[in-house]
């Protein structure tokens, strides 16, 4: 017991350092009143330690490592964003084509397909179309508790 | 309450997975096929613990025992690295794809340093090894991607500090009107009268420490044919005072020209002078011997490409106008650098070293009529 003992809290202390918010040392005997200790509490809240998380502490070939996953991670969200906007730019595209032929076509339906409406707002019971609906809708019944 | 639950069952997790890993990936990592110069793999110490993981007997970037053992890598890191590395390969064996095609040389240059920018062990070499005076084995700046780090390396403080000493010692437009800076150019005094470190720009030198000529160190960025350009560098004293004319003049302190460099091998020192004939000397070394009760005086080297055209001129008189100078030869500055220095009192032994005359105190005198 005691021998496993004194492996733990080794290992443990090592990891608790790179937690952040979360108390780190040991509380200690209370040795002055609860009126200093209140003082004492509030000011290491507002003490600039508490405004910014504590480092982590990184050996150089972790750091390097760790540069190198945000690097990736970095990467990969450009390339995805890149691929959603070049599919925006194509939906706009052919939107744009739709209404340029639709103008030549017919002028009184681009102006209708083009009318603004104002005031017109969006329906609030309208749903997201899923792969599995809601047998009933909308809970028309439904009223709120107050009196 | 649940938290702190949570958190003990991550750490027995933690020491499951972390034992788990280190056995799993010890094949040899390798960066894409086209990467191939030996200065892209770290140091043989390092390289393991870089691309594997942090060893049991922890990383051998400590030294202490006691902190090797104590030390333990965040949870997860060993896999998220793994991934990473390979994401980053396949863009890089992209990149090598691109350059195998590319014809034109700026966009070569860019594609090798897009090529091995995110290669972590090109990162670790860059990082923890010396810059300035490169070990070729980790920093080679042959290789672009070094140029690149460096130059971003440079740009953060070192070139910032030489254009605010440059503006605000009033360099530029007393000698040049002013400059673009393309490379890095340090300075030293490494001989027995000198201090043997690099010169901070705008640094007080005691006459001592500049009897002899100091030694230069060009270090260009930018992908240029190195092993035909040639380089001039001249180091003017723009505070010389003209009594006559109740000013100042510049004169010329040293000149050299036809001076060849290398993206490594790149310090003008005396050694060099020496064995490397083809240097010529336009005007030979004079050192800083300021007047008593005049203002500190600044030295300014300046540092030029000369276009592939040689400059085998020499000069005799020390009176130098470098604006028309450099019109003349057509010299493009790329660097410069300065140093101050004022009298002291071993300012006459200089002079006696060199032969030069006795030099004038200044006293301040009030005179018949206001001067302009």
């Amino acid at each position: 017991m005691n021998t496993i003992n004194s492996k733990i809290p080794k290992f443990q202390s090592s990891i608790i350092q790179q937690i952040r918010g979360i108390r780190t040392k040991k509380s200690r005997v209370a040795t002055v009143s609860t009126g200093t200790q209140r003082v004492i509490t509030q000011l290491s809240v507002i003490s600039g330690r508490k405004k910014y998380p504590r480092l982590l502490k990184l050996s150089n070939e972790d750091r390097i490592r760790h540069e190198t996953i945000n690097k990736a991670w970095s990467l990969y969200q450009k390339d995805l964003r890149n691929e959603r906007n070049e599919q925006l730019e194509l939906q706009y595209n052919s939107i744009l084509n739709a209404l340029n032929d639709l103008k030549q076509v017919d002028i009184e339906l681009f102006k209708v397909a083009n009318k603004k409406e104002k005031g017109k707002r969006f329906p609030i019971d309208l749903r997201i179309p899923v792969d599995f609906p809601a047998n009933k809708v909308w809970h028309y019944e439904v009223k709120s508790n107050k009196k | 309450m649940l938290r702190s639950n949570i958190l003990k069952s991550s750490k027995r997790l933690l020491a499951t997975t972390a034992e788990q890993s280190t056995v799993n990936s010890n094949t040899e990592k390798t960066w894409s096929s086209g990467s191939k110069s030996d200065s892209f793999k770290a140091g043989k110490n390092y390289r393991e613990a870089l691309l594997n993981g942090v060893p049991k007997n922890g990383p051998p970037s400590l030294r202490s025992r006691k902190y090797k053992l104590r030390y333990t890598s965040p949870v997860g890191i060993n896999e998220a690295f793994d991934e990473a590395y390979e994401f980053l390969k396949t863009k890089s064996q992209n990149k090598y794809e691109l350059l195998s095609k590319e014809t034109d040389s700026d966009k070569q240059h860019q594609l090798k340093i897009e090529a091995e920018i995110n290669n972590p062990e090109v990162k670790f070499n860059f990082e923890f090894n010396e810059k300035l005076e490169n070990d070729q084995r980790y920093i080679d700046y042959t290789q672009p991607v070094y140029r690149e780090l460096k130059k971003k390396h440079w740009e953060n403080y070192g070139q910032m500090l030489l254009m605010q000493r440059l503006e605000s010692l009033a360099v530029i437009p007393d000698t040049l009107a002013t400059l673009e800076p393309k490379a890095e150019v340090s300075l030293k005094f490494s001989n027995h009268t000198g201090v043997n470190r690099w010169i901070e720009p705008g640094m007080l030198l005691s006459s001592n420490s500049t009897t002899y000529s100091p030694t230069i160190k060009i270090q260009e960025f930018d992908n240029v044919d190195i092993s035909n350009e040639l380089y001039t560098v001249l180091i003017v004293n723009p505070d010389v005072p003209d009594i006559e004319k109740n000013s100042y003049k510049t004169q010329l302190q040293w000149g050299l020209s036809n001076v060849k460099l290398d993206f490594n091998d790149n310090v003008i020192s005396p050694k060099k002078l020496l064995e490397d004939k083809s240097i010529n000397e336009i005007i030979d070394y004079s050192p800083p011997v300021p007047e008593k009760n005049l203002p500190n005086q600044r030295f300014v080297t300046w540092v030029f490409r000369q276009n592939n055209v040689q400059l085998n001129e020499k000069i005799s008189t020390r009176d130098f106008d470098i604006r028309e100078f450099v019109e003349q030869k057509k010299l493009l500055p790329i660097g410069a650098h300065v140093w101050r220095s004022s009298w002291d009192l071993n300012v006459a032994n200089v002079r006696d070293l060199y032969g030069l005359p006795n030099g004038t105190v200044f006293q301040k005198v009030r005179g018949k009529h206001p001067l302009n």
